[in-house]
């Protein structure tokens, strides 16, 4: 998508941004239900992927076990999606600048309205996300990876790891005997991590971390309609955050600082100085609606698998180094997002099947990261595993983007409560949203100190 | 008083409603019928007053398009609540979002809910009577203050399941998981209710599913139990649009039984498939000492390899003139025709496979009035030896006499008139509060 050289951070909107289209509840209300109906009329033949995206009650690991064990290595389920678990035609599939977020050939929201369309609904874009910029194309995204580097590259992580610790350890000393692992600490981190990356002022955090909350089902609301109320709160979410960066980015061009915006602002991979300023509000904007949500994610999976492995526990206690190889395990293990999304551009061959332009494929990187042509033991959660063929977790454009960060705090997350709470322990199962397919989004998780 | 009648376009859902929309018209009430424009036609092939409202819905659209899948769901299943592990949580859900999203809002939607809210607006009915499946009924009178209840042709299996649906999704003894469901919540049609309610600024509350009271005609051996309020009435057989003329061969009695086998007339008429193999159903009855009268349309008759000696083809008949004639009925399992049997005395073989149909059957059977035959168990020799059962097992006859008279003792539509007149003088909000509603909002 490209952006005329206007400035949306001065005016209201460029002429060109996404519009926000306005449904009434009924409608709005309908196109979920329908979608919902579709789900469940596509899993009723037993099909993995429509069941995975129904994310009922049935089991996701065995779901995506069978999406992977499927005769073919790419297959149409019945919700029309082409669909693969195997990880060398995942790891293509993510390759493929020829898939993208979007429909090649449909400028604007990525909007299909289909509430009585009975045959072939699309069922790729549940509802538009444009305005939180979770449907932009490759070029976009590679400029924004490239212009926010400096601070979210690989090579920048290093720089911002005090700073993690001393959040880290002021959260793990504020802990009381019994906690919630995803409320007290996972999304609190992860939020104060991403508004500092931001430069959020204090007077915002609360607004910030409201709105990161209610944007937490963004990727799973693309793929899986949610009820309206929570789509509603979402929408409300989205643009409240876009105002918010909107904001940060005026003040941060009339007065650059050493943030993330400043970054992206700076930057000299856009054309012009309207253009940063949409770039630097994109960044902004996924910061909160990704980056915010699979950082917990991926803190709340590695402490799940580590504290489900008591003698990985103990180990990680007498060689705390182990946290970045523990990290990278529930990376593959436990992905904290699940399912990729493409749409291709073109026809194309893939696996030998003929996708034509326009068709969705998803690579499901649950099944792809166990799939055992790549992996000794897969279903194994072993935080010593010798580096091999990657894992597939941070292949996706918005993974990609935030992998970095996401890898330090859980890495500073997993060090910390090893060594401040040494007896950390499951106080009960975890709790996990329904219609929660792509993230498996937890509610609640709660521990004891002390155990 | 005025009385407004809505149920969705479909022949087989409006038929029930005819016979108490005459008594109420011929005690001196004003009445209308309002539906989709499609059911124009029956509406007023009945003698009854039409209001087509809104434009016609995509029933068969969808079960063209994911009918089968739907219907897969469904078929051979249970809907007894107190059958052991029928009812599972995972099937409530998909029978509640599946059903809400391809018929309960398909059949009702917004320009035909609108439609019927303007109409009452206008019209001002006292009193709303709906097809248990048409919500709109209900919503045109919470809008307008009307009373309103549910008029049931065919045995309430929704309230039930409807309940059970509601107690799963109530917070469990685990602690989170209200807040899961919470946060969540899968009831699909009281959404769907709350937000078409919303548009007129009228809240939603369950009485929008449940109606004030039922007016119920199926005997009570074969009504779910249910807490609701109920007036029961006696179903009086209204076979449809198609003109209903005796034969003169009608007009002499059989030497041998006669036997009627008819697959309804839902299957010619819309896209819901007919699952009875009709081929093997002659066949089964070929070379017994019987009459066979079956009224079967054209594509049906094409379907046929070889029709036996002792087969009358007819395209269509009055059932409850040709019933009186009959030993025994063998039938596809739908309302209509299994409501006329039962009402005439008429042992049942009943072929249902889906829905009510095979409760229907199945308690027909338990009171040993009938037998239940699912359509995909069907086969020459098992349709063969039941039907000889019913034939010659004056137990069968009893039975079904004994429903007969069941089903007679229920008062006539025109002794419910005056029922429903107390009950709507109670229910109504004319004269106390009426509220207006808002009008439906553009944006929210």
């Amino acid at each position: 998508m490209t952006y005329t050289d206007t400035d949306e951070t001065a005016t209201d909107e460029s002429p060109a941004a996404p519009e926000e289209v306005e449904q009434t509840d009924s409608e709005l209300g309908r196109h979920l239900l329908t979608a919902r109906g579709f789900h469940w009329i596509y899993g009723t033949s037993g099909d993995p992927y429509a069941l995975t995206l129904r994310a009922e009650s049935d089991d996701p690991v065995v779901l995506a076990r069978r999406i992977r064990e499927s005769e073919t290595p790419l297959w149409q389920s019945a919700a029309g999606a082409w669909v693969t678990g195997r990880h060398g035609v995942a790891a293509e599939v993510l390759a493929d600048p020829r898939l993208s977020l979007r429909h090649a050939d449909l400028p604007g929201p990525q909007r299909h309205v289909f509430s009585d369309a009975w045959s072939n609904p699309l069922l790729c874009h549940i509802v538009p996300l444009d305005r939180a910029f979770l449907h932009a194309s490759g070029a976009d995204h590679a400029r924004w990876e490239r212009s926010a580097a400096p601070v979210l590259g690989a090579a920048a992580a290093d720089g911002h790891r005090k700073s993690a610790e001393r959040v880290h350890q002021e959260t793990a000393d504020g802990l009381g005997a019994a906690f919630d692992l995803m409320a007290d600490y996972s999304r609190p981190v992860a939020t104060e991590a991403a508004a500092a990356l931001l430069g959020v002022p204090d007077a915002q955090r609360t607004r910030f971390a409201r709105a990161c909350l209610a944007l937490g089902v963004a990727l799973d609301a693309a793929l899986c309609p949610q009820p309206l109320a929570v789509t509603r709160r979402l929408t409300e979410a989205i643009e409240d955050v876009r105002a918010l960066v909107g904001e940060l980015v005026a003040a941060r061009r009339a007065e650059p600082g050493d943030d993330l915006l400043s970054t992206v602002l700076s930057a000299g991979s856009a054309d012009s100085a309207g253009s940063r300023a949409q770039d630097a509000l994109a960044v902004g904007v996924l910061t909160a609606a990704v980056g915010v949500e699979f950082t917990a994610g991926l803190i709340n999976n590695a402490l799940e698998a580590l504290l489900a492995h008591p003698r990985q526990w103990a180990l990680l206690g007498e060689s705390p180094e182990l946290a970045a190889g523990a990290v990278e395990e529930t990376l593959r293990h436990a992905p904290p997002v699940r399912l990729e999304s493409r749409i291709a551009a073109e026809d194309l061959t893939l696996a030998g099947q003929d996708i034509p332009a326009g068709a969705q494929v998803v690579v499901h990187v649950g099944a792809a990261n166990r799939d055992p042509e790549a992996f000794l033991a897969p279903d194994h959660f072993d935080l010593t595993r010798p580096p091999g063929p990657g894992h597939l977790s941070l292949s996706g454009p918005h993974t990609a983007l935030f992998g970095a960060f996401a890898r330090l705090q859980a890495e500073t997350a997993v060090r910390t409560l090893r060594e401040r709470h040494p007896r950390l322990a499951p106080a009960d199962g975890v709790q996990r949203r329904m219609r929660s397919p792509v993230l498996g989004g937890v509610l609640r998780c709660a521990l004891t100190t002390s155990a | 008083m005025r009385v407004l009648l809505t149920s969705f376009a479909m022949d087989a859902h409006f038929n029930g409603s005819v016979p108490l929309a005459w008594a109420l018209r011929a005690a001196g009430h004003e009445v209308r019928v309002a539906s989709q424009p499609a059911l124009t036609g029956s509406i007023t092939a009945a003698g009854l007053t039409a209001v087509p409202v809104g434009a016609d819905h995509g029933l068969d659209e969808m079960v063209k398009g994911v009918g089968d899948s739907v219907l897969s769901h469904h078929a051979n299943q249970s809907l007894d609540p107190d059958a052991p592990g029928q009812l599972t949580p995972a099937f409530l859900t998909g029978w509640d979002t599946m059903m809400t999203a391809t018929f309960f809002a398909l059949v009702n939607d917004d320009p035909m809910v609108d439609g019927l809210v303007a109409f009452a607006r206008d019209w001002k009915p006292d009193l709303v009577l709906w097809e248990p499946f048409t919500f709109a009924g209900a919503v045109a009178a919470k809008v307008t203050g009307a009373a309103h209840a549910r008029l049931l042709s065919f045995p309430d299996m929704f309230l039930p399941m409807r309940r059970a649906f509601l107690a799963q999704l109530a917070p469990g003894p685990t602690a989170g998981d209200g807040e899961r469901r919470g946060a969540h919540t899968e009831d699909s049609l009281g959404q769907w209710l709350e937000w078409t309610l919303g548009r007129y600024g009228v809240p939603f509350d369950e009485e929008a599913v449940t109606g004030q009271w039922s007016v119920d005609q199926v005997p009570r051996s074969f009504r779910p139990p249910s807490d609701g309020p109920t007036v029961g009435m006696r179903y009086i057989p209204y076979n449809g649009p198609l003109p209903a003329v005796v034969p003169d061969w009608l007009r002499v009695p059989p030497t041998r039984p006669r036997v009627c086998v008819t697959l309804g007339l839902t299957a010619r008429t819309s896209e819901f498939p007919n699952a009875v193999p009709v081929d093997l159903v002659l066949k089964a009855i070929e070379g017994l000492d019987v009459e066979v009268v079956a009224t079967l349309g054209a594509e049906e008759r094409a379907l046929l390899t070889h029709v036996p000696d002792n087969v009358r083809l007819v395209d269509h008949i009055p059932l409850h003139a040709l019933l009186p004639t009959c030993a025994a009925i063998v039938h596809h399992g739908g309302a209509g025709t299994w409501s006329t049997a039962l009402v005439e005395g008429v042992p049942q073989i009943a072929m249902g496979w889906i829905w009510d149909a095979i409760e229907r059957a199945r308690r027909q059977q338990e009171l040993g009035a009938g037998l239940h035959l699912p359509s995909h168990e069907v086969t020459v020799e098992g349709l063969r030896s039941r039907l000889v059962r019913l034939l010659e097992e004056p137990s069968f006859a009893a039975a079904a006499a004994r429903l007969r008279t069941e089903a007679a003792s229920e008062p006539t539509p025109a002794e419910v008139v005056p029922v429903l007149e107390r009950l709507t003088a109670q229910h109504h909000a004319h004269g106390r509060r009426r509220p207006g509603g808002t009008s439906p909002s553009c944006v929210s």
